[in-house]
């Protein structure tokens, strides 16, 4: 009897250590993985999941696309295509697509996110293995898909039909029967490409978001997309209400020269805490400069409006004066971590005009922390709603209270009607005062100047935004998070999306926000089309167009594309129309 | 003799409820202001003998905040001859004060919403016009009222500052209350403040944030040469920074200190023990 139980112990121990040890072979030798589950790649072949992928108010869809090649393409639907999706997106995709294949990502012992997709490639020792090629592909209900054109011994094969296989395994099986040259699956590795180099970056999970602070993947801003395209202009001007800032800390060199210490009613500023530096880097810490953190608009300019923010006698108007140099020395965003439990006209009026008359009747975009009692929205934040009222979001999506996942129970981000959004509010990496940093800066602080950096690369991308086209796109663009915990539902003066008590419109988006940030239609009608043309315009509208002379018309908008007729595109020409490019 | 009695009971009562309740108007609205009388704000022309006093060793404790009322970004038209000194002291401190000075203006301090914090009130007032012509209207019940117009606010249009002393008939809710309800000013307002942070932080620990006024006690403010720190634990490390950041002092002191301040320049400095920063001024 021991010899059997021990025999099965073997036989489980060892099965559960093969099970557990994955591999892919390279130049001979097996390459070790272990399974990460960060992101997802998934084939599928089903329109309404193309929708879902590409509506606005869903990213988190890291990349996608389609088979293009011309080695494959014929080989494969007309409507496969594929994408690669944080794994906070994944289980909602599963439940309510069809999916035909996917798979989960892996890390390796030198990099931290490997990609699998539903393609592997064979090459064949001579022509004539084609045979064996087809057989092993049988076994393995893999599909030949074709070869490549240059290195006709190398094939290309899917395994999505497969049942027994994903691409490592399936690559592996062939490899392992020693009939081929080699067999590799296609591996991608993460976009990190696209993310900054500062040193802090890791820690940044407010930014990207890969579980680092023990939360879910995909719960960040989208920063990295929006800095791989914009990282703001000088001319765009944020003012930091707070206790100052560090005007010689090195990772903030956009420092406005221009600053007024409300307490002395008097320029310069002052620096009388930490706090005003923490936001501030939160803003505009410089960006891929190797140091420190990355800060959402490092090219914009930050501008110190300082005070002790101590409720004293005569404050207020201090306060009050302070919006007011703001607004008369150009800045176009106003970024308010403070709270009172005075409410004061003066201010009102100050904070009022600002909103109306600021950026030469434009409007400045007044942003506030909804502040951190647990409770309702407190003032000044609740003053108005053309406001933009930012409430805390835990690493794990969910608004930050005593019970979220982050485990500090002391304190809860504010929620009720004034909530507009939520940013990540926990556990944020920023510039400290004395030229420091801190991976600990919390609260609806913390992640009002995300909301406030991601209005300033708008404005840096499109300055003729009104305040209130501004609060909208970011509003709209917000994602529903936690769908699972938080119900979105129409209510009655919310006209940008579905809203939620806790987490209003859902957590920024600065990419998204960013690609809405164009105004202006342009229309575009009669006219004959006969050599390659495109037109690029925030919003399009077309009639009365007629493609020919074998002519592509490219039609690119970041919002949308209207065509009405008559429009004709004549045999051998082509039409493309693209939007949120 | 009973019934006498029983009607001065009465009156006794009624004007014992109304000390309790009064209001201000924001926006229109009356907001109900309840005397709770945890603290009493005081002013007073500038007088060695109170500060001596409020500042000695018994009573320094009970001085929650103070200061000098400074009135920037205002254009004067009546600007006090001496220097306005101002302080929140505890109740029993106040007792204190009124045996043995004349205070010219007190007021007790009120509920807040909330609970956790009071509202005091100030002697300063402000009186925002409909029309700039009006503001010969605002001299006229300012008189009536026996309240200076300090001044204009030098940014926000029609905006004026008003102070209440001793003569004046009523405090400055009373008197803000008064000439809002004349009609003719498009609003008034009397100054309310906390002496609480309005920085919104959130601790990263398991514990909620204590009040910042009653971690640390300095005095006195504004100081001279020596600054004398009632600390909360055994070993703290101060700096004191003027209000560009330079460092001008590193110590590490234990739970009470005097700390030499002479060699400072006179201005504003910020006092940083334990990453919270407090103000002080230095003549």
């Amino acid at each position: 009897m021991k010899k059997i139980y021990l025999l099965i112990l073997f036989v489980a121990s060892y099965s559960l250590l093969s099970a557990q040890e994955t591999y892919y072979w390279y130049e001979g030798t097996k390459e070790i993985l272990s399974p990460n589950g960060t992101q997802y790649f998934i084939y599928y072949e089903d329109n309404m999941l193309y929708g879902f992928l590409n509506d606005k108010s869903n990213t988190h869809v890291v990349r996608q696309g389609e088979y293009l090649s011309q080695d494959i393409k014929k080989s494969m639907p007309s409507n496969a295509r594929w994408a690669i999706v944080d794994s906070s997106l994944f289980p909602e995709i599963n439940k309510n697509y069809n999916i035909v294949y996917s798979t989960r990502n892996y890390k390796s012992t030198t990099c931290d996110c490997i990609g699998l997709s539903n393609l592997f490639y064979v090459k064949l020792k001579k022509s004539e293995d084609y045979q064996i090629l087809t057989k092993i592909a049988k076994e393995t209900n893999a599909t030949v898909l074709g070869n490549d054109q240059y290195t006709p011994l190398l094939y290309i094969l899917d395994c999505s039909k497969s049942n027994r296989f994903n691409a490592l395994e399936a690559a592996n099986y062939f490899y392992e029967t020693n009939l081929f040259e080699y067999a590799e699956p296609d591996l991608m590795s993460d976009i990190k490409l696209s993310c900054p180099n500062d040193s802090l970056f890791s820690t940044q999970w407010n930014l990207k978001n890969i579980g680092q602070s023990g939360g879910i993947s995909g719960y960040d801003i989208n920063f990295c997309l929006a800095n791989d395209r914009i990282t703001g202009d000088t001319s765009i001007i944020v003012a930091v209400i707070d206790e100052g800032i560090d005007k010689t800390h090195p990772d903030l060199p956009n420092i406005h020269p221009l600053s007024f210490h409300c307490d002395a009613n008097a320029s310069p500023s002052g620096l009388v805490g930490n706090h005003g530096t923490k936001c501030a880097g939160v803003i505009g810490a410089a960006t891929n400069n190797n140091i420190g953190v990355a800060g959402i608009a490092p090219n914009c300019q930050l501008m110190a409006i300082s005070s002790f923010l101590l409720s004293s006698v005569d404050g207020m108007r201090g306060l009050a004066h302070g919006f007011d140099f703001a607004v008369n020395n150009g800045a176009s965003v106003i970024s308010n971590s403070w709270e009172s439990k005075i409410k004061n006209t003066a201010l009102n009026t100050s904070i009022m005009n600002a909103i109306r008359n600021g950026r030469n009747g434009l409007g400045c975009v007044v942003v506030f922390a909804a502040a951190n009692n647990n409770d309702t929205v407190s003032y000044p934040a609740n003053l108005n709603d053309s406001i933009l009222v930012v409430g805390a979001m835990s690493p794990c999506g969910e608004r930050k209270n005593p019970n979220s996942c982050d485990g500090e129970t002391g304190w809860g981000s504010n929620y009720g009607t004034e909530l507009d959004v939520v940013a990540p509010g926990v556990g944020i990496s920023t510039t400290n005062w004395q030229g420091g940093y801190v991976n600990n800066f919390n609260g609806t602080s913390s992640a009002c100047p995300h909301v406030a950096g991601i209005a300033a690369l708008m404005l840096s991308k499109n300055p003729l935004l009104t305040q209130k086209d501004v609060c909208d796109i970011i509003e709209s663009t917000a994602r529903h998070i936690r769908t699972d915990i938080y119900n979105y539902s129409n209510v009655v003066g919310r006209n940008n999306g579905l809203w939620n008590n806790e987490v209003g419109y859902g957590l920024v988006d600065a990419y998204s926000a960013v690609q809405q940030a164009c105004t202006g239609e342009l229309v575009y009608q009669y006219h004959s089309i006969q050599a390659d043309t495109t037109i690029s315009a925030c919003k399009i509208m077309v009639s009365n167009v007629d493609v020919s002379n074998n002519a592509k018309l490219s039609l690119k908008a970041n919002q949308t594309i209207t065509i009405s007729g008559p429009f004709t595109v004549e045999l051998g020409s082509e039409l493309e129309a693209k939007t949120d490019y | 003799m009973k019934k006498l009695f029983l009607s001065f009971l009465f009156l006794f009562l009624i004007s014992l409820l109304s000390a309790q309740e009064t209001y201000y108007w924001y926006e229109g609205t009356k907001i109900p202001l309840r005397v709770i009388g945890e603290t009493y704000y005081i002013s007073y022309e500038e007088n060695t003998e109170i500060d001596n006093f409020l500042f000695s060793e018994n009573n320094k404790d009970k001085v929650v905040g103070n200061g000098v009322l400074q009135l920037l970004g205002i254009n004067y038209i009546n600007k006090p001859l001496t220097p306005i000194h101002w302080a929140v002291v505890t109740k029993e401190l106040q007792k204190d004060i009124l045996n043995l000075f004349e205070i010219p203006y007190i007021t007790p301090d009120y509920e807040a919403e909330g609970g956790n914090v009071t509202i005091k009130v100030s002697n300063l007032l402000y009186v925002k016009l409909k029309h700039e012509a009006d503001y010969t209207l605002l001299e006229q019940y300012a008189a009536v009222h026996k309240t200076t117009i300090v001044g204009k606010d030098d940014s926000m249009n029609d905006l004026y500052i008003l102070l209440c002393t001793d003569i004046s008939e009523g405090s400055a809710v009373d008197v803000a209350n008064y000439l809002y309800e004349t009609g003719v000013f498009e609003y008034t307002e009397p100054d309310l403040f906390t002496l609480s942070s309005m920085i919104i932080d959130a601790m990263p620990s398991y514990s909620i944030r204590e009040n910042s006024n009653q971690a640390l006690c300095i005095s006195p403010n504004p100081v001279k040469d020596k600054l004398t720190l009632t600390l909360p634990t055994d070993n703290n490390e101060i700096k004191i920074f003027d209000l560009q950041g330079k460092l001008w002092l590193q110590q590490s002191v234990g739970y009470s200190a005097e700390i030499n301040v002479s060699m400072l320049p006179a201005g504003m400095y910020v006092l940083v023990v334990n990453e919270e920063s407090y103000k002080f001024v230095k003549e």
